[in-house]
């Protein structure tokens, strides 16, 4: 990636701030870090736009499907930078159902959805194959998908006439064509171009898929999405590995897509999404997916595509656990997320319900946001007001033992009692036991 | 059409090879990132070892219903784990401590030497995480068994004379632990071997947090351990032990409250053997596993992975 | 030792063999020391073949208790049992030591061993029950592994004998107080039951005998190898590997030498013990060393062998953890406070000769807190003087700084500032709970052994109250003081050959690697050029390493090879070359805890500076955070770098691209805050206006506006080449 002055170099240095930012400078660094795009610059010599456009292009090249971009990715590790675009996952339904048959189908694929820690974890898109082998079935299902499911959707069809009759009919959702193969692929070109989608290759192997981007790009189309032709979790690790690194390294054009696996259902199919997840895959389509088996995989993707420069942190909010009443003890922590997760594990391990206050400390561990000064009585004290936790329980106060120090400020602010817990998050449900009498 | 261009890393570093148990099972080796068989020649199978604790004072029913009640043994417990097709048996001397039974060190010692005679499968023995308490049960088990190279886990930055002591004086392999630091680990295989530790006889234990509680970190500093050590840090090249049990501490994982999500048996075995799968692919040696379901389903992944079915 | 007690215990030992092995051969040079050594040796060998044709030749030889047979024999060559018979045709096999070099020495130390072991084992077969002399193999595994995991620090084998009965009592207090294990031979069991030291296999302390009896300290020790350090017997490389590192062994020697004692010390240098001796002997570093005070000699011979003594938990009347660092004595909660332009109060860390420091030792000069009514303010020096093998002035300061946070980490004690304008307070609740300022001493002490015990072996503290020894040892701070300040006015990137390099933050700046030089402190601001060296000098393989300069490719920029290829070692090839004093071409990488980010103008002609503290927007268009966000993670950013606050005013500070001309923006209190040093850097380059023309937010935090500013008040960096 180029660096910022690179940019800056090619940009009209007129800080006309029509780009949205105060300077050409700090446009130029939003481009160099992809948090911007060049089109944003109205003032831009042509030529210089096609260079940047050229330097600035991740290797592998972003492609929406829907309203979800999916490549987009810069590097082969996550500790170099963040993955930009989790994987997505997609479930099946074919256009064979009926219509009430499709909406259970579509509100199954809704259900798989979890609020955790803030954050929401759910199925991405619909996968409609074409089963009727059917054209105006398939256009048909593929519009009622579109009314009763409002994320992206995925059509998979080996006709080219059934992929552009159905990707027209839902124009403007963009949906993904899945389906081109060598024998069919100048007309599946021609389909997505009619219908302004991207098109997903079923390729052989890399080599194909090569032979395949290859011609997609000499007919000027590069919306694509590329099945490897992984049948098992060695070739997914590995055919997927060497497009990536091809991308990354060589900057090599025809691997710089992003990838898709189809799989099916069952234990393997699952199998086969985590190694996909954990290595570069972009879009997982199952034909079925258990609660068992989503919620896992679902956090799985939430780890992986995390920043791994930035501590992890959760909300600052109130987190009841195990169904606290109001006699239940208030418990009390930072932020950063490995601390919540160990003292949350902790207090579960009591079998005790606790109000567990989050307090935002920007993301520090107990020790450093204290010495740091960002986790202060006033601080806890706000935090417990905001959430009305106070006023929720009258259980004792239990401050963590490592800031022992501020305890007799806390209890003047809040005027409770706050009792002193352990240094170390493993005994809380000891401490928890005593101080609860159980 | 244009060729792909060579995208294998040729490597000057490799992974050291540890003998465990009697020499029959060897960890380590890897010249290239986990499976990748265009660069890694080397298609050893990352070692599976399956837990088995000496009390079941606190250990989960959820896990403990899928032993068909041989866990009640914790020899019959091992040898089950032996029929799964673990590769070695991770002890767990936990009733050690005087609240959960207070077992006198013979005692323990004369369980792993059974566990060790029954199985013939490398140990890895793990304490009561008091080193007050572990060092003298190290000590009786370390000198009970002198026919196998047990692992003995885990030493930390701040306490290692000791448990390195017990390892050096009878010939046994000792973990060095560090918390989520690639420097930190490294550190820690400086002293061990600053110490005395011979490297035929050390492990590291990044320390594998479970899915959903820091996966993403042991992700990423196992990744980058691999990648040093494979560029030629050698106080990097120690085989890598990966404790993915922690997976069973996850509310999510083996939570029964919310019926939306599914059997928390099956989700407990897909959340162990998901971090499991991460810990592999990103550099893992040998796996401690709780689950007989989630072992199996990894045993096969692994196979598979190195292209061996 | 007398004589005719050894004849006692040794029966069956002619008393002409026994007066020329123990016959005082005291003041030899080292060549004297060789012959002696020989003579010694070739005498014992030819004793213990004597002793050995007098009795059964079948008769194994061993000692009571034992599964090693002789062990110095079982563990050097392999031989577990060995008869009377076989042990003459040993001794015949041995090879006759020389007496030329050194090496010779330890040929005659190592028959000299097996001898001495040899008559010992013969002497214990008529010997009644209970003679003291060998350990039996129980006591040792008694021990266990505490001896050789470092808990039990080493031991002490004492050799020889000391009359003054207060000396031995306080030798033993001082090995026993550090929890070593103690061997006595020749007089020093008799001496040490004398002064009430008790001895006794249940007290880590034993009696070994005397004349021959010394080898059982040697086989004391090559026995622990063999049983905690799983060496195979005759394995003798591998036994020298264990034994260098463990069990550490040193030997206190006092009064006379003789030829036997001289062969038994090679033996014993063989085994990696140190040797402490107040005979005038040639001193061998690591290995052998004069030391004629005998309260000493413990300490010198700790320090030689390098064993670590655990330190006790600071004991203090209130709490000490760094969770109190932040803690704020305010004036009304003030008992007693020093310094703060209140009074005279200073604050030095000195390195001493090592007879000028006595490990432990607080003293106070003056009143304690106890005798000051509440409120007081008190004059006050600290005053810490330390000795180490390894200890370089260039470190004082080093450790002087930590006095500040040890200080803090007790409650209720709060300390700011340094050198002589610090300032501390102690408040009402922990003076009330005991606290006193001698404890100060204690606590420097402590932390200042527990952090840097590598490099200073012996620490004291005097903590001075009394205002006529605060002025008197006053000039001595000063002098250090200046000594510093002209050492760092020295210390000039061109003036040393080695920068060094800092991963600490690779943990989660995994591709940023720091290097710092004296001209250019670490981008956190915490570490400068002697802290790195420090840190190098304290651990060998951490974070900081030095990095030799190589040869220069551009001066000007800052660039050269050496510094390129650590670079290019440190992010795995990811990064070629970094040059140390440019922003535009290869500048340092950012791992994310920089004070401050240098950012170039949009006119492409100045620079702004934005520190952490400054929230609000800066004339590139970008504030603080989102440049933060962009420049971190380890990556070259041309015309954007974090940097440590104190670069701004070097003289290296971006030197490629025109200096601090090219400063044109910079938030108000940073200006402040670097507003003298800034100044008189102004004033040196020639510029003295210069600094009143940098802008701050007052004057704009636009582009335009800084441009029409520069254009303004005629800023030089307008007259100079763009920076792209």
């Amino acid at each position: 990636m180029p660096t910022a002055i690179e940019f800056f170099k090619l940009l009209p240095k007129t800080n006309c701030k029509e780009c949205g930012q105060p300077t050409c400078l700090a446009f130029a660094m939003l481009l160099s870090n992809q948090k911007a795009t060049i089109d944003l610059c109205p003032h831009v010599a042509s030529d210089a736009k096609e260079t940047l456009e050229e330097a600035s292009a991740p290797p592998v090249r972003t492609v929406k499907v829907g309203d979800k971009d999916l490549g987009g990715e810069t590097v082969l590790y996550r500790h170099e930078r963040r993955f930009v675009n989790p994987t997505a996952y997609a479930l099946t339904a074919s256009d064979t159902l009926s219509s009430d048959a499709l909406k259970e189908r579509v509100d199954y694929i809704a259900s798989l959805r979890y609020d955790r820690v803030g954050m929401m974890f759910e199925a991405d898109m619909v996968c409609l194959r074409n089963n009727s082998g059917d054209a105006g079935t398939f256009a048909s299902k593929a519009a009622e998908l579109a009314g009763i499911w409002s994320k992206g959707i995925v059509l998979e069809t080996r006709d080219p006439a059934a992929a552009e009759a159905a990707a027209t009919a839902i124009k403007g959702r963009r949906p993904l064509i899945y389906g081109a193969d060598a024998s069919n692929l100048d007309a599946m070109i021609g389909a997505a171009k009619a219908a302004g989608c991207p098109l997903g290759l079923v390729c052989a192997d890399e080599k194909d898929a090569v032979a395949l981007t290859e011609r997609c790009a000499a007919a000027g189309f590069k919306d694509l999405v590329l099945d490897l032709g992984a049948s098992n979790l060695k070739e997914t690790l590995e055919r997927q590995t060497v497009a990536r690194r091809a991308a990354v390294r060589s900057r090599f054009k025809p691997l710089g897509y992003p990838l898709m696996n189809r799989v099916g259902s069952g234990e393997y199919a699952v199998a086969t999404a985590v190694v996909s997840t954990l290595k570069y895959g972009s879009l997982v389509v199952f034909d079925d997916l258990k609660s068992y088996e989503a919620l896992p995989l679902f956090t799985l993707r939430q780890n992986i595509y995390t920043d791994p420069q930035v501590p992890i942190q959760v909300k600052q909010d109130l987190y009841p656990i195990g169904d606290p009443d109001e006699h239940s003890p208030i418990m009390f922590t930072t932020n950063f997320s490995l601390t919540y997760f160990t003292v949350r594990a902790d207090i579960e391990k009591s079998k005790i319900p606790v109000w567990l206050q989050i307090v935002n400390t920007e993301g520090l561990s107990v020790l450093t946001a204290y010495s740091a000064g960002k986790f202060e009585p006033e601080r806890v004290a706000e935090a417990f007001e905001e959430s009305g936790v106070l006023s929720k329980s009258d259980g004792p106060v239990i401050i963590p033992g490592l800031v022992t120090r501020m305890s007799g400020k806390l209890q003047e602010i809040i005027g409770r009692k706050v009792i002193v817990g352990t240094n170390d998050s493993r005994d809380i449900p000891k401490h928890l036991r005593s101080v609860t009498g159980q | 059409m244009t060729d792909i261009p060579d995208v294998a890393d040729r490597f000057s570093g490799a992974i050291d090879e540890v003998a465990l148990g009697k020499g029959d099972y060897v960890a380590g080796g890897a010249k290239g990132m986990p499976f990748l068989s265009f660069e890694n020649p080397v298609k050893r199978r990352p070692l599976i070892a399956g837990e088995v604790f000496d009390t079941l004072d606190g250990y989960p029913q959820l896990a403990a219903d899928m032993f068909d009640g041989r866990q009640k043994d914790p020899v019959e417990w091992a040898l089950m784990w032996k029929e799964i097709g673990a590769d070695m048996i991770c002890v767990r001397l936990v009733s050690t401590d005087p609240s959960r039974g207070g077992t006198p060190p013979e005692e323990s010692a004369a369980l792993v030497k059974r566990i060790s005679d029954a199985t013939k499968l490398p140990i890895i023995v793990s304490g009561c995480g008091v080193m007050d308490l572990d060092i003298p049960v190290f000590t009786a088990v370390a000198e009970a068994v002198r026919d196998s190279r047990l692992i003995l886990s885990k030493a930390d930055e701040d306490d290692y004379k000791r448990l390195a002591s017990v390892a050096i004086a009878n010939d046994h392999i000792v973990v060095g632990f560090a918390n989520l630091d690639v420097n930190l680990s490294k550190q820690m295989n400086i002293l061990l071997t600053d110490f005395g530790v011979d490297r035929r006889n050390m492990l590291t234990d990044p320390l594998m947090a479970a899915l959903g509680m820091g996966l993403d970190y042991s992700y990423s500093v196992q990744e980058r351990i691999r990648i040093a050590a494979l560029m030629g840090d050698s106080m990097l090249q120690i085989p890598m032990l990966c404790d993915c049990t922690g997976a069973w501490d996850v509310g999510d994982a083996v939570s029964d409250e919310d019926p939306s999500l599914g059997d928390p048996r099956f989700r407990a075995t897909w959340w162990e053997a998901i971090t499991a799968l991460a810990a592999v692919i990103s550099g893992a040696d040998i796996v401690v596993m709780r689950g007989p379901g989630a072992a199996d389903m990894l045993m096969g992944y692994c196979d598979e992975l190195r292209g061996e079915i | 030792m007398d004589t005719d007690k050894i004849a006692e215990l040794y029966p069956s030992v002619p008393r002409e063999d026994i007066d020329y092995l123990t016959e005082s051969v005291t003041g030899a040079d080292v060549a004297g020391l060789l012959r002696f050594a020989k003579e010694g040796s070739d005498r014992a060998v030819d004793l213990a073949k004597r002793m050995c044709a007098a009795i059964d030749g079948g008769t194994v030889l061993t000692f009571p208790e034992t599964g090693y047979g002789l062990p110095t024999v079982c563990a050097w060559k392999g031989i577990d049992t060995m008869t009377a018979s076989d042990a003459i045709a040993f001794l015949d096999s041995l090879p006759e030591p020389g007496c030329s070099e050194l090496a010779d020495g330890f040929v005659a130390g190592e028959n000299a061993m097996y001898a001495a072991e040899i008559i010992e084992s013969i002497t214990y077969l008529d010997a009644p029950e209970g003679r003291a002399g060998f350990v039996p193999d129980r006591v040792l595994r008694a021990l266990g592994l505490p001896f050789v995991d470092e808990t039990i620090p080493g031991a002490v084998a004492f050799l020889g004998g000391l009359e003054d009965p207060d000396a031995v009592k306080r030798m033993a207090r001082d090995f026993q107080g550090k929890g070593m294990v103690g061997l006595a031979s020749g007089d020093y069991p008799a001496q040490f039951a004398g002064a009430g030291a008790k001895l006794g296999l249940d007290r880590m302390f034993y009696d070994v005998g005397c004349f021959t009896g010394t080898v059982n300290a040697i086989n004391f020790d090559v026995r622990a190898a063999l049983t905690f350090g799983n060496i195979s017997p005759g394995d003798r490389e591998g036994l020298d590997a264990y034994l260098k590192k463990r069990p550490k062994v040193i030997i206190v020697q006092t009064g006379p030498i003789g030829r036997l004692d001289a062969a038994l010390a090679f033996a014993a240098l063989m085994h990696h013990a140190s040797i402490v001796t107040g005979c005038d002997l040639p001193e061998v570093p690591g290995a052998l060393r004069v030391c004629k005070d005998p309260l000493d000699m413990i300490q010198v011979g700790i320090e030689e062998r390098g064993i670590v003594v655990k330190l006790q938990p600071i004991e203090l009347p209130v709490a000490y953890a760094p969770s109190f660092e932040g803690e704020v004595v305010r004036k009304p909660d003030t008992y007693v406070e020093a310094g703060g332009n209140r009074s005279v109060s200073y604050e030095v860390l000195l390195s001493k000769k090592e007879s000028e420091v006595e490990d432990g030792k607080v003293t106070l000069i003056g009143k304690d807190l106890d005798e000051m009514p509440e409120g007081s303010v008190t004059p006050l020096a600290l005053i810490v003087e330390v000795y180490g093998p390894t200890m370089q002035e260039d470190l004082e300061s080093v450790l002087e700084r930590r006095f500040h946070s040890s200080i803090n980490f007790a409650e209720g004690v709060w300390h700011t500032g340094q050198r002589d304008n610090n300032w501390v307070r102690v408040s009402k609740t922990s003076a009330a709970a005991g606290f006193r300022l001698k404890d100060i001493g204690t606590i420097l002490i402590h932390k200042i052994k527990e952090e840097f015990g590598k490099v200073v072996t012996r620490v004291q503290a005097t903590v001075i109250t009394d205002p006529e020894e605060i002025e008197r040892r006053r000039p001595e701070a000063q002098k250090a003081y200046d000594a510093r300040d002209e050492r760092m006015r020295g210390l000039v990137d061109d003036k040393v050959d080695v920068f060094y390099t800092c991963s600490m933050c690779q943990s989660f700046a995994p591709e940023h690697i720091c290097i710092i030089a004296p001209e250019r402190i670490g981008l956190c601001g915490a570490i400068n050029w002697l802290d790195a060296k420090a840190g190098f000098e304290l651990d060998p393989r951490g974070p900081n390493q030095p990095v030799d300069k190589g040869a220069v490719i551009d001066a000007p920029k800052g660039e050269w090879d050496g510094v390129n290829a650590s670079v290019r070692k440190e992010t795995m090839g990811r990064l070629e070359r970094m040059c140390m004093y440019s922003l535009m071409d290869a500048p340092m990488t950012s791992c994310g805890c920089f004070e401050v980010i240098v950012a170039m103008t949009v006119d492409m002609q100045a620079v702004v500076l934005v520190d952490r503290e400054f929230t609000g927007m800066t004339p590139v268009g970008m504030k603080f955070s989102s440049l933060a966000g962009s420049i971190g993670g380890g990556r070259q950013t041309p015309g954007f770098m974090g940097i440590g606050k104190r670069y701004i005013t070097s003289k290296r500070f971006i030197e490629a691209e025109g200096g601090i001309a090219r400063i044109a923006w910079m938030p108000r209190h940073l200006k402040e805050a670097v507003g003298p040093e800034l100044k008189k850097r102004c004033e040196e380059i020639g510029m003295p206006d210069l600094f009143d023309k940098i802008a701050d937010e007052t004057v704009t935090d636009e582009a335009e506006g800084l441009m029409a500013y520069m254009a303004e008040v005629g800023h030089p960096a307008l007259t100079m080449d763009p920076l792209l």
